[in-house]
């Protein structure tokens, strides 16, 4: 009986399958002797033969990895661009979403700025996690499942150059990382303000009425924009139904924000009283017109610049 | 510049990964069990890693290019491959696709076009 010999066959079988377990312990093992017994023949003794025919199988994971022809990876290079793409998606989309959501709810709720930030910050890195794990999981499973091929690569699939209106990762982060900051912005507005008043509490610069309905609004336009985004990059380029969506995503945010500034619906009087500008401001002073031109000129320019990307695709 | 000898052996062992496959193909037109067709595939100068060589006996007798079967007769059990029809057709074409690229590397080497 060879201990060693004894061990190995058995580690080997550890991981194949039980209908094929005994016709391969029977092939490694015979193959085992026969290469011990050479050596034992050309004058070496029984236990540095055995020694080195083990040593030189190797791994008997590996080896049983290798009769039974499981992948000795993970992720494998038919898969690996699929996965990571999917999962670049997953993590610069979902993530600044949830994050937002999960900060919105909680200002509402009228948390201390300090357990915002901590609550977005456990949340967007525990999902984060949770999307490489589960991302990684059904793709190793993937990996292991079917012998099907995975989705053909054509050239219809190919970036354009990065100069003709493609969507570049670094732009979709920068977009997506300023919605959020403009929803967070809009939803700490409410509770936090350098002006407070006599009682303690924030006066907002913006109108208090304006959470009836426009900024609870707002916010949800601003995060379709942020679905809008991933859209784009998902898809690659501009594309005129994407140029047009963008129209109506601008007209839909930018025509209620002008008519409520013009109309004085949006700032708060008592916060430029409090501050020494009079209530002039809030009604139709000159910040409103800087703003509403501001609005319009940016709504005007990133319609355009839809339009003329998709032309140049 | 020269390579160095790690560089060397990595490059050999790429050259000869699609060579076993065949040669064991050729070889197993005689029935021949696992250790015998190593030491065999190892005489004629096919350098091959048992640990390489067993899985792949098995993988080829489940595409169906060998066949097996269980020796009880001898000292010790033990299995015999052999080249199945259709191993001996696709060895035939490896083998022609081989010389064909022999043939085209001795012409480069030579310098011709």
């Amino acid at each position: 009986m060879r201990e060693l010999t004894e061990r190995y066959v058995a580690a080997a079988l550890r991981s194949i399958p039980e209908d094929q377990k005994s016709d391969i312990e029977a092939e490694l093992r015979v193959s085992i002797d026969d290469a011990i017994e050479a050596r034992v023949a050309g004058g070496g003794d029984a236990r540095s033969a055995e020694t080195e025919v083990l040593t030189e199988l190797g791994d008997p994971d590996r080896l049983a990895a290798g009769y039974v022809g499981r992948p000795s990876y993970l992720i494998g290079p038919e898969h690996f661009f699929d996965y990571k793409r999917l999962l670049t998606v997953l993590l610069i989309t979902v993530v600044p979403i949830v994050v937002t959501i999960v900060a919105v709810v909680q200002v509402v709720a009228g948390d201390s700025i300090a357990s915002v930030l901590a609550q977005a910050f456990g949340s967007g890195l525990s999902l984060a996690v949770q999307i490489a794990f589960w991302t990684t999981l059904v793709f190793a499973l993937i990996e292991r499942g079917s012998e099907r091929k995975t989705s053909e690569w054509t050239l219809s699939t190919l970036p354009l150059m990065p100069t003709a209106g493609t969507v570049r990762l670094g732009d979709t982060i920068g977009s997506v990382v300023f919605l959020v900051v403009a929803i967070a912005g809009l939803a700490l507005s409410r509770t936090v303000s350098p002006v407070t008043g006599p009682d303690g509490s924030a006066i907002s610069i913006f109108d208090p009425s304006v959470w009836d309905f426009w900024f609870p609004f707002f916010i949800v336009v601003l995060l379709i924009e942020i679905i809008f985004e991933v859209v784009k990059y998902w898809r690659g380029r501009w594309t005129w139904p994407l140029a047009s969506l963008n129209v109506a995503l601008n007209a839909v945010f930018a025509i209620p924000a002008v008519y409520l500034l013009t109309s004085g619906q949006i700032f708060n009087p008592v916060f430029f009283e409090e501050i020494g500008w009079g209530s002039e401001p809030a009604g139709d002073g000159t910040l409103v017109r800087v703003v509403v031109a501001a609005m319009i000129v940016i709504a005007l320019w990133d319609i355009f610049d839809g339009f003329r990307k998709a032309r140049k695709v | 510049m020269t390579y160095d000898d790690a560089q060397l052996e990595s490059q050999l062992k790429e050259l000869r990964r699609g060579s076993v496959l065949l040669a064991c193909l050729l070889v197993l037109r005689n029935p021949g069990y696992g250790y015998g067709l190593l030491e065999k595939l190892e005489e004629v100068g096919v350098e091959v890693d048992a640990n390489t060589l067993y899985p792949m006996l098995r993988r080829l007798e489940k595409l169906g290019l060998l066949t097996s079967e269980w020796d009880t007769e001898g000292a010790r059990p033990r299995k015999y491959y052999a080249t199945s029809q259709a191993g001996i057709a696709l060895a035939g074409e490896l083998m022609a696709s081989w010389l064909e690229m022999t043939r085209t590397l001795e012409r480069l080497n030579r310098g011709e076009t």
